[in-house]
């Protein structure tokens, strides 16, 4: 265990038993490892970055972040004047690829070649508001725009296209299935799209609960896609091989399903900003489990992992931070 | 002589000039960064912020009904109006200004824009 890992548990346990937390709630705590991020910086989504890096989209200064749990030192790479990201994905070669809404543009950074390359949204088209990015089966970027689009960057030709969105304004998460199909959350609409990749035309897939506030989505690996629904406080699942819905109330009083994340193992992991808490779900035994999060106010907008971590950008505290699976 | 100039003065804080088409464009365009979230209907409850229909000279977190964070409704209970000064002020940098709201936006960096933005917000009551 390095200084800094040492460090990081010792403050969550003090944090949790400072609350005035059961020794068992302080055990949890340190589960959750946190990393110091430069002042000012505010991370809105993550990525695993390569050699245990953790990439972090710094929407308020601007520029992609590198954190490396293993030294807890921060790297920053500039993207461009007025950069001001929301998301951030990982493809091949660990190249990083931002939904930069400030520079109204998806970004990358191969951290091979230290290269960063700007594909602009067609200037015609105005701003964005962008949100998140996703693969398809051809290897291209299919990204939202919250203002009511969403598009593709076509990695061939470095061509951006843009089209309208059903409902207008919303689209926020998106999330690459495992046979490459491509599917987004609308937040303002509460509804689910699915893309058609080779025309572009978008289907609109209702779940259940009307205006539910679908925010963000996942897809596990047998390709159906996992909801987090802001408005409702409950998950849903969409499944496209028998065009069904199934949905669950999250635990506690007033929770609100901000992001969703399914691990390697199937697991659903939802972050609930009522209950300040990273909640586990088991859709075999439909169970939740709840793991409350050590400081107030985490404010976590996105989830992210990898065989056995999960990790989280707490908008709130202004940190990273890794929970130990 | 001085007393038409202060006249004039009273008139002109009282009764702005209609902003130009220009300027109404450049609002509305502004407003494109604030549509995802916000709306300018009183009936549109179901969105992810509160209403912008008469948030200029509204106090910081009175929309009834809506879920504002903890850092909102402290702002408003300690009396935080949004004039458009106020406005001014916090859309240069609103997650600087105020760290712990829920808004995840960097705000609106051009001066110019943020005027107008508020103008604009100005003609929603």
């Amino acid at each position: 265990m390095t200084q800094s890992m040492r460090t990081a548990s010792a403050v969550a346990i003090a944090l949790a038993l400072l609350a005035g937390a059961a020794p068992g709630a302080a055990a949890e705590a340190a589960r959750f490892q946190a990393f110091t991020l430069p002042a000012g910086d505010y991370p809105h989504d993550v990525s695993p970055g390569p050699n245990g890096t953790i990439y972090y989209a710094d929407q308020r200064r601007g520029g992609l972040g590198i954190v490396d749990p293993k030294t807890g030192k921060v790297e920053k790479v500039a993207l461009g004047p007025g950069s001001s990201p929301h998301g951030v994905i990982t493809g091949p070669g660990d190249t990083a690829w931002l939904t930069d809404g400030g520079q109204n543009a998806i970004v990358s950074y191969d951290p091979a070649t230290k290269k960063v390359t700007i594909y602009r949204i067609p200037e015609d088209t105005g701003y964005t508001n962008l949100n998140t990015a996703a693969f398809d089966r051809k290897g291209d970027i299919w990204f939202t725009g919250q203002t009511g689009i969403y598009g593709k960057v076509d990695l061939k030709t470095g061509k951006v296209s843009v089209w309208s969105s059903p409902k207008g304004r919303g689209p926020y998460g998106i999330t690459g299935t495992k046979n490459g199909d491509v599917y987004y959350a609308s937040l303002a609409g509460s509804y689910v799209g699915r893309i058609n990749i080779e025309t572009g035309e978008a289907t609109v897939l209702e779940p259940p609960t009307k205006g539910q506030g679908a925010r963000r989505v996942w897809a596990d690996s047998k390709d159906r896609i996992w909801v987090s629904e802001w408005i409702s406080g409950q998950i849903s699942v969409y499944d496209p091989a028998n065009w069904t819905w199934k949905q669950w109330k999250l635990p506690g009083s007033g929770p609100k399903a901000y992001a969703v994340y399914v691990d390697e193992q199937d697991k659903v992991w939802i972050a609930d900003w009522g209950g300040n808490a990273l909640v586990k779900f088991d859709p075999v035994t439909e169970k939740f489990e709840v793991f409350p999060l050590p400081r107030e106010n985490a404010n976590v907008r996105q989830i992210h992992g990898r065989p056995g971590e999960i990790l989280l950008p707490e908008s709130g505290p202004r940190i990273v931070s890794i929970f130990k699976k | 002589m001085k007393a038409a100039a202060v006249a004039a003065l009273c008139a002109a804080l009282l009764f702005p000039p209609p902003a130009s088409a220009e300027e109404a464009d450049a609002g509305a365009r502004a407003f494109q960064k604030c549509i995802s979230c916000h709306g300018l209907d009183r009936a549109e409850t179901d969105l992810s912020g509160p209403t912008l229909a008469g948030i200029v000279g509204r106090r910081a977190a009175a929309v009834a009904g809506f879920g504002y964070s903890p850092a909102m409704r402290r702002a408003g209970a300690e009396g935080l109006v949004w004039t458009a000064d106020a406005l001014h002020r916090y859309l240069t940098d609103p997650l600087g200004i105020m760290p712990d709201t829920t808004m995840s936006f960097a705000g609106v960096r051009d001066a110019g824009e943020r005027r107008a933005l508020i103008e604009y917000l100005r003609r929603f009551e």
